[in-house]
């Protein structure tokens, strides 16, 4: 009778995996097979592996066999662990970046300041994008417009042979 | 009233005379359509960053205004049909200008203090030319006092010319 006591024992540990109403019936129908299969498990077959308890028994189930291999309570915790990880990595190389007009602002944006503008272009006289430059949004539209305008007026070139 | 500006690029060739002209109209122009002169900035001849019309240099000029639109157009009209004029751009500075007097006060205390400081760069620019032509005429008196100082210069390597130079120095 262990054998059906262990099966008991998996769908409910799988149960609490589940929302509620997922497999209410399927499982029920295990309960029942368990139930039948009794001492005689071992007997079956096709179900021998069940009776080891394995997982790999569950594999006759059908389509839920693989989710659970692979989504398991174990496996989910540690995908969360990874991902918390990741992220973790992710903010020890990036620096928190304060837009320097926001953090001084008696400094305007002027589109007749060459010197001021090229802070915010590349060499080749590209615009540097925001995620790199450190700016906030306002002030990166700011900047933009500046150098647009610093452009037409031939103050700083609209590309320049780089490199 | 709303505040423009407009930046506009002068061909490098045209004579001091020639601008000043050309800032008298534009200012009379402006006066006649009803708009609030502020203020000129004379920025100067700068390098272009690139070629226009195949000028490398350009005279850069910022005209300050206040104005509730006709002024603009003609403007800008007249700077597309002035041949000198390489580009312009004007834009606007103050959406709403309420204390017009006050604007034009504040405007023409800050031309005042622009002008102030260039004047004082000439000045020292022409202070500076000024010892360095110095230097320069001392150094050929210097050359022409002592003609064997030049040759000793070049020379200064060799060993056995050196004697005799440095005594006839």
């Amino acid at each position: 009778m262990t054998n059906g006591g262990g099966g008991d024992e998996r769908d409910r540990e799988r149960g609490g995996d589940r929302p509620p109403f997922a497999d209410r019936g399927e499982r029920g129908g295990f309960g029942d097979r368990g139930g039948f299969g009794g001492g005689d498990r071992g007997g079956y077959g096709e179900r021998g592996g069940f009776g080891g308890g394995e997982r790999g028994g569950y594999g006759e189930r059908g389509g839920y066999a693989d989710r659970e291999r692979s989504y398991g309570p174990k496996a989910r915790l540690r995908a969360k662990a990874r991902k918390k990880a990741r992220k973790a990595a992710k903010r020890m190389f990036t620096r928190r970046k304060i837009c320097r007009f926001c953090a001084d602002t008696n400094i305007g944006i002027d589109y007749k300041d060459p010197k001021a503008l090229k802070f915010f272009v590349s060499e080749t006289g590209k615009l540097i994008p925001r995620r790199i430059s450190g700016n906030c949004a306002r002030h990166q539209r700011a900047v933009t417009v500046a150098v647009k305008r610093a452009r037409q007026l031939a103050l700083i070139p609209f590309a320049s042979v780089g490199i | 009233m709303r505040e423009y500006e407009t930046t506009f690029i002068v061909q490098p060739e045209i004579s001091d005379e020639g601008r000043e002209a050309m800032l008298q109209k534009l200012d009379a122009l402006i006066e006649k359509q009803g708009a609030v002169r502020l203020a000129v900035d004379d920025v100067g001849k700068r390098k272009l960053a690139y070629e226009i019309q195949k000028f490398q240099k350009g005279h850069y000029y910022t005209l300050q205004y206040l104005d509730r639109g006709p002024a603009v157009k003609e403007l800008e009209r007249t700077l597309r049909l002035e041949e000198s004029v390489l580009r312009f751009l004007t834009v606007m500075v103050n959406q709403e200008v309420t204390d017009i007097e006050g604007r034009k006060a504040a405007a023409a205390e800050e031309e005042r203090l622009r002008k102030q400081r260039a004047a004082e760069r000439a000045a020292r620019e022409a202070e500076e030319e000024r010892a360095r032509e110095q230097a320069e005429r001392e150094a050929r008196a210097a050359t022409s006092a002592a003609p064997f100082a030049n040759a000793v210069d070049p020379d200064d390597v060799e060993s056995d010319e050196e004697p005799p130079d440095e005594d006839e120095e």
